[in-house]
């Protein structure tokens, strides 16, 4: 038997209409200067191989971004969403803090994504019956 | 984690469980105002479900080494008034950050509605902002002496769809 330890629940984030999901409030902030920092919420997506942010998020941290590398992120309908890549900070205080390169979209997108390379830098399980996910900032 | 299932609770039982999931199943939600979490749980399933559906079912994790004894008097209280103590969700080991304003969320559903499809920035208990223009909404809190903004965007809900990622 495998057996992981987790040290932090965060219980699934509520929507207006109180229905829930599995989701971070995360701070993040520009690397060039950290006093643009703002929190927000991510949603957890283990389907999505990288990180993808509303761009206006982007924006309101101070990041141009037309400067980052396009990406396309796509959909498993087919619907592709342009995107700009950018490093930035993101940390939860239970978590600790971590640069990571992220997609900014060029649209709005209705949640921010945390996807595989977030997940690949901390342990982090699901349990969906008790809506909570169960997380320790070590991978 | 040993499960332990209590299917007709009505009560007056007794329990108890050790490292596991302490679940009831109560007969009925008529006169129940709130649900205290019992000495020795971390953590406390509120009882409506992933899409805000009253439910029957609720449970508690306990996690401590030697089998705990619930004595029926400190089992989740069922009765019809307004609670006198407060539901303990953020215990051991479970997050307590932005507390309030996640809190204000889950009890103000309604009137989050009103900014569907916006952006909203929270601060406690209190609305500093909302828009469609999260720079805007961030230099405004800025300007209101929040060095740190929560934003978050409040999606359009619609019957009959079902969300995925992207």
């Amino acid at each position: 038997m495998i057996t992981v330890s987790y040290a932090h629940q965060l219980n699934y984030l509520y929507g207006a209409k109180q229905e829930r999901s599995p989701g971070l409030l995360l701070q993040i902030w520009n690397l060039a200067n950290s006093e643009q920092t703002l929190e927000t919420d991510a949603y957890l997506d283990s389907g999505a191989e990288r990180s993808l942010f509303d761009g206006q998020i982007g924006r309101a941290i101070g990041l141009n971004l037309l400067d980052g590398r396009m990406v396309s992120f796509q959909s498993t309908a087919g619907r592709v969403v342009e995107g700009r890549l950018h490093q930035v900070g993101l940390a939860h205080p239970d978590l600790g803090g971590f640069q990571l390169e992220i997609g900014f979209s060029m649209e709005r997108i209705a949640r921010n994504l945390l996807g595989r390379d977030f997940f690949n830098l901390i342990q982090i399980g699901f349990r969906e019956r008790y809506l909570a996910v169960y997380v320790t900032p070590s991978p | 984690m040993k499960d332990m299932l209590l299917n007709t609770f009505g009560g007056g039982s007794s329990a108890t469980a050790s490292l596991g999931v302490l679940e009831l199943s109560l007969s009925s939600l008529q006169g129940v105002a709130f649900l205290a979490s019992p000495p020795g749980s971390i953590s406390y399933q509120p009882l409506y479900d992933s899409i805000g559906i009253p439910s029957l079912h609720t449970a508690f994790v306990v996690e401590i080494a030697e089998n705990r004894y619930f004595h029926r008097t400190e089992l989740p209280l069922t009765i019809g008034m307004a609670p006198t103590a407060e539901i303990r969700t953020s215990d051991l080991g479970i997050s307590d950050h932005r507390r309030r304003e996640l809190e204000w969320r889950r009890t103000h559903g309604e009137r989050l509605q009103t900014f569907s499809g916006q952006w909203v920035v929270l601060e406690g208990e209190e609305i500093i902002a909302y828009g469609r223009d999260p720079v805007e909404l961030v230099s405004e809190a800025k300007r209101r002496g929040i060095r740190v903004t929560y934003i978050f965007f409040v999606e359009t809900q619609t019957e009959e769809v079902v969300r995925m990622g992207l």
